[in-house]
């Protein structure tokens, strides 16, 4: 379904106030969603530091949305799941870095744990 | 044999706020499929909808917002709309494009197109959420300029919504305001914020919804990445990216044909030169999808300036100070108007003052050219229609107030002021373009720039089907030329793609026919043709024509502003040029001819039966 209300990645836009926020997951080192989710359907991969989804296990309580600190999880009203990003497992390069045409956002190891660089609002 | 739509589908929503009432249809396939969406299902609708000779500020004109074909589907550049009406400031067919972030979630709220009739009793909002619209009460946001009712929609109404608004100038019903969305994308040619203000209706919001079904996700994406590798690669994409429209400022000052002083000069100062502006900006920022990013956030709390803005609020008001030509530019957003028609309007004006042809009785003091702070008082005045601010809200229609009843020092076609700030004298291509621009004096329809360009003999020919002219100056097969941009750029228009990444606007690269039908057919699983694009693409020319006719339109309207013809351009290149009666007569004649319209123009009576015919299901029996 085309709808970037359901994107893992949600831009907040002030025009007035002028800035852009981006809301991503960035993979914190104690991640709350972690802790917060009951049905375990999100856990901590110790190895690589990348939070895993198990979308079956999902209840759709929306605990990790709250919990957040980044709001990079959105509730998926209709479908009652959490949407968070999932790494893109399994595909070359993630679609957003792939998509993006100014460099913004990239996806690169580092050397204790998987890190996402994010250049925020930039002048 | 017709080709298959797949998951291809539109909705509209037709509104009486007359009534209150909101009904909702499908678009029927035929019509889809001859039109696609944005611009050509918006005429294909108001041609079907409006009686002839309706006044654009009753109740009985029909306002449409209308989504592309591939708005919102993460196809480049995808997020635009195009609101179409009938112009309260030329009485003819207004109709404009708009970026922004509104038209993608208006589709994901499951509405493809508005279409809005009638007059609300008092100041009203659109909600489009999950499929249905609701009318709501505004009269708590009548007042508000675009900054505040941007603020307020998205503090009542949550911050994930888009809207679209009108400010002041549009409650005001000032003849030039502007559909906006956010703090400065504007539907902003012909008036179709007064159309909404006449309506009392002060915005619609979007609220989310189903979304759209994609045939085949993966391979969408994988088309459109490498679309975004081929379109980043081209130099005029990488330029406006850095620093937008502005960049064209020095080339139309270069050649001596920058529209400065009213049209009475052709070279200004070089501080409106895009690097100069963008000492004052902040950052480059985009609209939904979009791989270019051209748009400007200044220091000044505001969004731009284009290059319209520099031009026709910097050079043509004779304004050199970059920081002061911003403020104008945010101002004019903040009120809601189209900053094209408030600069050839004001400097109309101006130049009746200097002339003698009007004087302090009208303007209520000495009004001259350069002036800062007199513009920025004018500009308030306008909007709020306040004493000369009034008169100048009619914009052409103020001739006989201002005392030039010909319009004989208003750059303007069909009573549009010209958008473009480049000065159409030398270039013969845009003078014709200009001419035949269905909403009037409008660049948006061709600027046909690649037959001057230095491109190899055999890309011309693949381009324009023909040998063309490589002269700017010669009459000669220019007509082809127009023809061939104003097609492609009505499909751009119609599958709601941004103009900047479309073939033919100053590259010969980009997207062309092949990429659309792809598009299409890759995101619903459609089976369009070239050939069939190209068929739609003079069905929407001819179409917006047949409108236009029906109003009124006839040869003597594709006349150029008198000025082009009688006085030499002053400076530059271009000095000593201007366009020859005749030879432009000839050059139209032979236009209406490539398009197999009548030598007064007119669309013939079996082409528009043809034209209608989707709307009987493909028979065109019932005209
Ligand atoms: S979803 Fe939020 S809490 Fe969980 S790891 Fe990502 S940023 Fe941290
Ligand atoms: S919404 Fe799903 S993932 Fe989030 S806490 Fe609840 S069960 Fe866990
Ligand atoms: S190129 Fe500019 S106007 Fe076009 S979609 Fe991108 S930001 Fe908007």
């Amino acid at each position: 379904m085309a709808d970037d209300s359901r994107g893992a990645i949600q831009i907040f836009r002030d025009p007035v106030a002028g800035f852009e926020y981006q809301a991503v997951c960035r993979l914190c080192e104690d991640p709350e969603c972690v802790a917060a989710c009951m049905a375990v359907a999100l856990t901590l991969d110790r190895k690589t530091g990348q939070v895993l989804f198990d979308r079956n296990r999902c209840v759709g309580c929306a605990m990790c949305v709250m919990v957040c600190p980044h709001n990079a999880i959105v509730p998926d009203r209709r479908a009652g799941k959490a949407i968070l990003c999932d790494q893109c497992v399994g595909r070359d390069k993630p679609a957003c870095v792939a998509a993006c045409s100014t460099g913004a956002i990239d996806f690169v190891e580092t050397d204790d744990a998987v890190t996402k660089e994010m250049a925020g609002t930039r002048k | 044999m017709s080709n298959s739509l797949g998951k291809m589908r539109s909705r509209a929503a037709v509104v009486d706020l007359t009534a209150g009432t909101v009904a909702y249809e499908d678009t029927p396939p035929e019509v889809v499929r001859s039109y696609l969406g944005g611009r050509g299902l918006n005429i294909a609708y108001l041609y079907k909808m409006l009686q002839p000779n309706v006044d654009p500020l009753s109740p009985d004109n029909v306002l449409i917002l209308g989504t592309g074909a591939l708005t919102g589907t993460g196809a480049p550049n995808s997020g635009r709309f195009n609101a179409t009406t009938k112009s309260p400031e030329t009485n003819l067919l207004g109709d404009a494009n708009c970026g922004g972030f509104f038209a993608p979630k208006l589709r994901y709220s499951g509405i493809d197109r508005l279409i809005i009739k009638g007059r609300a009793r008092h100041p009203s909002i659109l909600k489009v959420e999950d499929g249905t619209v609701t009318i709501e009460d505004a009269r708590a946001y009548w007042g508000m300029d675009i900054y505040e009712i941007d603020t307020a929609l998205h503090n009542d109404y949550g911050q994930s919504i888009e809207a679209v608004t009108i400010g002041p100038a549009g409650e005001n019903m000032v003849r030039f305001a502007c559909v906006m969305t956010g703090i400065k994308n504007a539907a902003g040619r012909g008036g179709t914020g007064a159309v909404m203000g006449s309506k009392n209706l002060k915005a619609v919001v979007a609220a989310g919804g189903p979304g759209f079904e994609i045939q085949d996700p993966d391979s969408f994406v994988a088309l459109n990445e490498e679309l975004k590798k081929y379109l980043t690669n081209s130099m005029v994409v990488k330029v406006l990216g850095r620093v937008g429209t502005p960049l064209l400022y020095e080339v139309s000052n270069h050649l001596g044909t920058i529209r400065t002083r009213n049209s009475q000069d052709s070279q200004f100062e070089d501080t409106l030169n895009a690097e100069v502006i963008h000492e004052h900006i902040d950052k480059m920022i985009s609209c939904h999808s979009c791989i270019v990013h051209c748009r400007h956030r200044n220091t000044y709390k505001g969004e731009g300036p284009e290059y319209t803005t520099v031009g026709l609020l910097g050079a043509n008001l004779c304004i050199a100070d970059t920081a002061n030509v911003i403020r104008l530019n945010n101002l004019v957003n903040r009120l809601g108007m189209d900053v094209s028609s408030v600069g050839g309007v004001l400097s109309w004006a101006l130049e009746l003052y200097q002339r003698g042809i009007i004087d302090d009785s009208i303007t209520g003091g000495p009004i001259e050219f350069g002036d800062y702070d007199l513009a920025d008082r004018l500009i308030r005045s306008i909007a709020a229609r306040e004493g000369f601010g009034d008169v100048l809200a009619d914009s052409s229609q103020a001739a006989e107030r201002l005392n030039d009843p010909e319009c004989n020092y208003l750059t303007a076609i069909k009573g549009l002021p010209q958008s473009d700030p480049h000065d159409c004298r030398y270039i013969k291509a845009f003078a014709l373009g200009i001419a035949t621009a269905s909403r009037g004096a409008d660049h948006l329809r061709s600027r046909p720039t690649l037959e001057v360009f230095d491109l190899p003999p055999e890309l011309l020919r693949e381009i324009y089907g023909a040998d063309v002219d490589r002269d700017p100056t010669s009459y000669l097969t220019k007509e082809i030329v127009v023809a061939t941009h104003e097609n492609i750029y009505s499909i751009v228009d119609s599958v709601g793609i941004c103009k900047f990444i479309c073939h033919g606007f100053n590259s010969p690269k980009l997207l062309k026919y092949d990429h659309f039908s792809q598009l299409l057919n890759a995101a619903f699983g459609a089976s369009f043709s070239i050939d069939e694009l190209k068929a739609v693409a003079r069905r929407v020319v001819d179409l917006e024509r047949a409108f236009i006719n029906r109003e009124g339109v006839r040869r003597p309207q594709d006349m150029l502003p008198r000025r082009y013809f009688d006085e030499p351009l002053p400076h530059g290149v271009a000095k000593g040029h201007h366009v020859d009666r005749d030879k432009f007569f000839e050059m139209l004649g032979r236009y209406y001819k490539l398009r197999q319209w009548d030598e007064d123009g007119m669309v013939p009576k079996s082409r528009i039966v043809e034209l209608m015919a989707p709307w009987n299901g493909g028979k065109e029996a019932a005209s």
